[in-house]
């Protein structure tokens, strides 16, 4: 059984929801995001790539019902794809802004450089591009989607095509956010 | 023509959509990947490259990374999609060459491989 386009955009408004108000309620906004500059863009860029992953995993069940051909809500999977696409170039520009933060004096690459050199070298520099890889893998299976149409149903090589390579996009997501997050942990946004 | 060929994939309203438009996508994106891996390779080794690629003081030389294989996956996606537009391909082979390019990409991007065919030269 599939939920309807409404059910998925009020699962999704519904979780950020819950989350802010968790959120609001526990923290002051000024404790909870800060109040630096770059404090707030880190901020977007987080909830970005948190709102990123929520709708993509959505996305990536309706893909697999699409590679198996079972899909039915196949309108569901062409906005949660488009909103995906949307939201990694959102993430992306965030992250470039929160950059050059970490690559500024005092920021967390001199601190890596200078305390656990692998964590820049490895981790960061990695995590900067395989982030990049989200745009075009999501962008490419978004496409897809939408070209093609319902036309894609019929097509097992198609669909698998348009199903595998927005699940590679996720995974990349994945991979980026986990990342994100670990370095994030290691040397806080100040 | 392939003997593989598939049939053409017919819209709703009954535009016949040839493999080619596909092909030419996932081909661009992974070909704007694959020269963001080059990239990054020959900044490593070339510190005139390097800054001649830093369009961008704030983030460095990742600004023409990034320009340059988003360049490369869009003029790429242009010319591919207005050379394979009307072609049937056969898409179990393009999309496998797609998921190899794909893997090396990754792999271009991952810091001891890049970093280890940066020290050849």
């Amino acid at each position: 059984m599939e939920p309807s386009l409404a059910t998925l955009l009020l699962l999704i408004v519904g979780a950020v929801a819950v989350v802010g108000l968790v959120a609001a309620i526990t923290a002051p906004p000024s404790i909870l995001v800060g109040e630096s500059q770059w404090e707030v863009i880190s901020a977007f860029h987080g909830m970005g790539a948190t709102v990123f992953l929520l709708g993509s995993t959505i996305a990536v069940y309706l893909s697999w019902r699409l590679y198996t051909g079972q899909l039915g809500a196949f309108k569901d999977l062409k906005w949660l794809t488009a909103f995906s696409t949307f939201m990694a170039g959102v993430t992306v520009a965030f992250g470039n802004w929160i950059y050059i933060w970490y690559r500024g004096p005092g920021g967390p690459r001199a601190f890596f450089l200078a305390n656990m050199p692998e964590v820049h070298q490895v981790f960061f520099e990695f995590k900067e591009f395989i982030a990049l890889f989200t745009l075009p893998t999501m962008v490419a299976s978004t496409f897809l989607i939408w070209k093609y149409g319902p036309a894609l149903k019929g097509n097992p090589e198609l669909r698998a095509a348009a199903s595998i390579t927005f699940l590679l996009g996720w995974a990349f997501l994945l991979l980026a956010y986990i990342l994100g997050a670990a370095i994030t942990k290691l040397n806080e946004v100040g | 023509m392939d003997a593989a060929v598939e049939m053409s994939h017919e819209t709703p309203g009954d535009v016949r959509i040839p493999s080619g438009v596909a092909v030419a996508a996932l081909l661009a994106a992974v070909i704007g990947l694959l020269v963001l891996g080059l990239v990054n390779i020959i900044s490593a080794i070339d510190a005139g490259f390097r800054t001649a690629i830093t369009l961008n003081t704030g983030i460095g030389p990742y600004s023409g990374k990034e320009v340059i294989a988003f360049s490369a996956w869009l003029g790429g996606w242009l010319i591919l999609h207005v050379a394979l537009r009307k072609r049937e391909l056969n898409m179990r082979r393009w999309f496998g060459v797609f998921l190899v390019s794909l893997l090396v990409a990754v792999l271009l991007v991952w810091p001891p491989v890049f970093e280890a065919i940066a020290e050849l030269f």
